[in-house]
């Protein structure tokens, strides 16, 4: 039988040309064409320059709108990869900002396994109510005010997606070279829509 | 020898003349030379020789192009070799024959005769017959026989083909007569000046109507000729010191004294080819004296930059020790060239900026550090513009192009934008391209900051810098004087209005704004530059308002760009040493906001200053200001029911709904002082907004609608019911008895 590689790029809060430059060029070294399947952006892009760096990379690229967006892109946005229901929102709607309790009344009402947001610009991921919660950071370590005093850390995620878990796989800009984690997530079986 | 495919400029019948003529030559070969390989089979070697002088007559033709005649001379030298190789093998088993070198000469007429006389000439030196040297000066001398141009060139390349391997290479003689390297260089100087005498000569037979078809032929015979400088380069004896003292200046005088064009360019030229380059060195005055002796026909301007690439290269090879310090080669070519430029008062622009560019070229490879000299030329090239009276320069010129591609070597070479601001004549240069190719350039110069890292770290280099690219920073015309009379002023953002052009607000076509955002965005970027360095925080904020000073005259379709970067980029630096000069800080950004506020961006503006308080929240400040935005204790009530107000006065019931919820939010997390950071968690306040909303919700016309925006409601209630989970008291209750209510509603 064939193994079908998913590989989803979860990316966000690039904030270009507003708070930042460009994304680490380490980190564009890593993302090139044709080794990733879909794209799925929390959005705070601001210019069309990252938009089309993440064309570039694949077709199927989902955007949804940060409060700096200009562009008409929805607030949330459902995407199924494999067997895997994935959420995905900015964030900034939800209030308080990053309160896992919001995240996850959105979670049951989107109906997703797992939830994306940004916003806080801070890396998350978690489980929690029997659904997983993802938050990749932003892309070029913007400035964020809800974070000021600390350094920014430019990160992203890509999510392995398999049969019956996803394996997501963190990358960080930490002192001038580019540091990896894993974690791990079994899709839930059953329909349990909470 | 290698013939490029003529285009078919001959006409029919002479095409068909010639394939017909070169089959029957053709074919009278092959049958000679099956003859003559069948009596060198019997040892019959007069008759071998006549069939081969027969073989040889079929090149006495006059009728053959120079293409036909090249295939018949490849045809008939590939069976003479049969012939040489049949009489080294009889010399070198001892059978010499008699004086053949003097029977040869009794050949008919004089193009066999030649032939075979090199032929046998050469297999006597190869087997030590007679004095070496005598062979080869007989022969040189010899083949002035002919004189037609065609033959006699084929000829003479028989000869230098020949005598490849056996001309003596060696600083003494090793036997007597055996000769030297002076003899071979003799040899070949001298088949090279009758060659091209020959040569030369054929630029004048014939009628002049037909003297392109002249040209062209000639083109096509060149390698004949610069086969001669490639045998003497193969000779491995000849150093620097003969080079400089023999070969050069005898070559060079033949070329200048032919006073042909074609000649001259292509032997110029080929002399840069085929020696190496210490040699140019060590030889670049006489040779470039020899170039401004040159017949004007010929473009000098293509084999000085020949040259000048070819050295650069030489000196910028990995291994190589580059050039020596005693030879100022900048200067030397810099004077050259102001020497050719005033001796050809008909030189074209781009033939000039190409010069330059060359010569820029040499500058950044060869001295990187000087940047003088690149300053130099761009002066020398802008006040030679002005000379030649250049005033505009249309987009698609090739004047454009040569300039733009001088302009983008510094660029690529130094990888350093600051160098450039510090070059006086840089900016006038490039000012003086049309529109779009200085957006071009001007973009691409801020793509090598970004792509460099390149920071900016002064007031002064950032005013440079956006003067240096004003073509992005404002529509021309845009008074940057006028702006900076005022820069904290918010009326310094020149958009209002009744600015008129400079704002242009109007629509523009898809593609023009596309290009704006592109290349804004750009700009916006580089803002993120513009850097000072840590601990200079004072020079941070000066340079962050001569920045914002300048961007504003962009326009209000620019600087919703431009500005926000400017804004935010503040807005990292007010870390807690600061205190003091924070408030400086949000002065300005509050001033840049409200101007953007007013260039119709009040959306962008509003998020700008919901941020701007979101930092100042995080900075404990020791005096509140009624100005700022600040959660101070008396602000706290009014704020949060104004919020309550608006929010219950938007547009859309339904948004109204959803906005008295969210603001339920407001009295349960939010963090006044006097709580000392800890949550209010008021929850008779949150039922209040929570009712509220519900309340808003019912009036709510479409029921579809209606069940959604209760659905959100009941999501309200469930999170405050599990937060309050172990907050005790009536509130509590009450809550969890407005989700009973409000589910039954549903």
């Amino acid at each position: 039988c064939e193994i079908l590689v998913m590989l989803v790029l979860v990316i966000g809060d690039f904030h270009v040309p507003y708070r930042a430059s460009s994304i680490p060029a380490k980190f564009r070294r890593l993302l090139v064409p044709g080794k990733i399947q879909h794209v799925l952006c929390t959005g705070n892009l601001i210019g069309r320059d990252s938009l089309d760096y993440l064309k570039s990379l694949t077709s199927d690229v989902h955007v949804v709108r940060g409060e700096f967006d200009d562009a008409s892109w929805p607030e949330t946005k459902v995407v199924t990869v494999g067997q895997l229901r994935i959420g995905l929102t900015h964030g900034h709607q939800l209030l308080p900002w990053g309160d896992p309790a919001s995240l996850s009344e959105l979670r049951r009402r989107l109906g997703v396994d797992l939830l994306i947001s940004g916003h806080t610009r801070r890396f998350e991921a978690f489980e929690r109510d029997g659904g997983f919660f993802l938050n990749p950071g932003s892309a070029t370590g913007a400035f964020s005010p809800a974070e000021a005093g600390e350094t920014p850390v430019p990160s992203f995620a890509l999510l392995d997606v398999q049969a019956s878990s996803v394996v997501c796989y963190i990358y960080r800009f930490l002192d001038g070279d580019v540091a990896v984690e894993r974690v791990e997530f079994k899709i839930p079986r059953a329909n349990s829509r909470g | 020898l290698f013939w490029q495919t003529r285009s078919q400029d001959m006409s029919g019948p002479v095409t068909e003349d010639q394939e017909k003529l070169l089959d029957e030559a053709l074919s009278v070969v092959k049958l000679q030379a099956f003859q003559m390989k069948r009596c060198l089979d019997k040892a019959k070697l007069m008759d071998a020789l006549k069939h081969a002088s027969n073989m040889l007559g079929e090149l006495r033709t006059s009728l053959l192009s120079p293409k036909s005649y090249y295939e018949l001379y490849m045809l008939i030298t590939d069976e003479m070799r049969h012939l040489e190789l049949y009489l080294l093998d009889e010399f070198q088993k001892g059978r010499r024959v008699q004086d053949l070198y003097e029977l040869v000469q009794y050949a008919g007429n004089i193009i066999p005769r030649l032939y075979l006389l090199i032929t046998v000439g050469v297999v006597y030196i190869k087997c030590s017959e007679i004095s070496r040297k005598d062979i080869l000066k007989d022969l040189v001398e010899m083949c002035r026989g002919v004189q037609h141009p065609l033959r006699g060139l084929f000829l003479r390349n028989y000869l230098l083909q020949c005598t490849k391997n056996v001309l003596p290479d060696c600083v003494e003689e090793e036997q007597e007569d055996s000769g030297s390297v002076s003899d071979s260089i003799d040899f070949v100087l001298l088949n090279f000046s009758e060659m091209n005498k020959l040569w030369v000569r054929m630029q004048h037979q014939g009628h002049t109507r037909e003297r392109d078809r002249r040209e062209q032929e000639r083109r096509e015979l060149k390698l004949l000729v610069g086969t001669n400088l490639v045998r003497l380069s193969q000779l491995d004896t000849i150093d620097v010191q003969r080079y400089r003292s023999v070969v050069l200046p005898a070559v060079l005088e033949q070329v200048v004294n032919c006073r042909d064009a074609l000649s001259q360019d292509y032997v110029m030229e080929c002399i840069i080819q085929v020696f190496p380059d210490e040699y140019h060195l060590a030889t670049l005055q006489d040779f470039l004296q020899a170039c401004a002796e040159l017949n004007p026909a010929v473009p000098v301007k293509n084999i000085l930059i020949s040259l000048i690439n070819r050295l650069s290269a030489f000196a910028t090879r990995d291994g190589s020790n580059g050039i020596p310090s005693d030879i100022p080669l900048f200067d030397f070519f810099s004077e050259q060239i102001a020497k050719i430029i005033e001796n050809k008062p008909d030189l074209s622009p781009e033939d000039l900026v190409s010069l330059q560019a060359a010569l820029t070229g040499l500058a950044l490879g060869v001295y990187k550090d000087r940047e003088d000299y690149v300053d130099k030329v761009l002066e020398t090239t802008n006040s030679g513009l002005d000379k030649l009276g250049v005033e505009h320069i249309n987009d698609h010129s090739n004047l454009s192009r040569e300039l733009m591609k001088l302009l983008k070597l510094p660029i690529d070479l130094w990888n350093d934008a600051l160098v450039l601001l510090r070059l006086r004549h840089y900016s006038p240069l490039l000012q003086r391209l049309d529109s779009p190719t200085k957006k071009s350039v001007s973009a691409y110069l801020l793509q090598n900051m970004l792509n460099n890292g390149t920071l900016v770290p002064s007031s002064e280099q950032v005013e440079q810098l956006l003067d240096l690219v004003r073509c992005l920073v404002a529509d021309p015309g845009a008074d940057a004087a006028a702006a900076a009379a005022d820069a904290t002023a918010t009326n310094s953002l020149g958009g209002d209005p009744g600015d008129g052009s400079a704002n242009g607000a109007g629509p523009g076509s898809e593609a023009d704004n596309e290009d704006l955002a592109e290349e804004q965005s750009l700009l916006g970027r580089v803002v993120h530059l513009f850097s000072t360095g840590p601990d200079l925080l004072d020079e941070q904020f000066g340079v962050l308002k001569t920045a914002r000073r300048i961007l504003a005259t962009g326009g209000g379709r620019r600087v919703k760009y431009t500005l926000p970067p400017v804004v935010f980029h503040s807005r990292q630096d007010s870390d807690d040493k600061w205190r003091k000069k924070c408030r400086k800080i949000f002065e300005f950004c509050h001033s840049t906001v409200c101007g953007l506020a007013k260039c119709e961006l009040p959306n962008l503006a509003l998020r700008l200053f919901v941020d701007g308080a979101l930092v100042v929240d995080k900075i404990p400040f020791d005096q509140h200001d009624t100005r700022m935005t600040c959660f101070a204790a008396e602000n706290h009530e009014p704020l949060r029911s104004q919020t309550v107000h608006a929010a219950s006065k938007l547009l859309r019931k339904p948004d109204q709904s959803r906005a008295v919820a969210a603001c339920a939010h407001l009295f349960w997390s939010g963090r006044p002082r006097e709580l000392q950071g800890a949550e209010m968690r008021d929850l008779k306040k949150v039922g209040e907004c929570l009712k509220r909303a519900g309340r808003l919700a019912s009036q709510c016309m479409d029921a579809g609608l209606q069940a959604q925006l209760y659905t959100e409601l009941v999501n309200y209630y469930l999170y405050f019911v599990l937060q309050s989970a172990g907050q005790s008291g009536s509130s509590g209750a009450a809550c969890v008895r407005s989700v009973w209510s409000v589910s039954g509603v549903v």
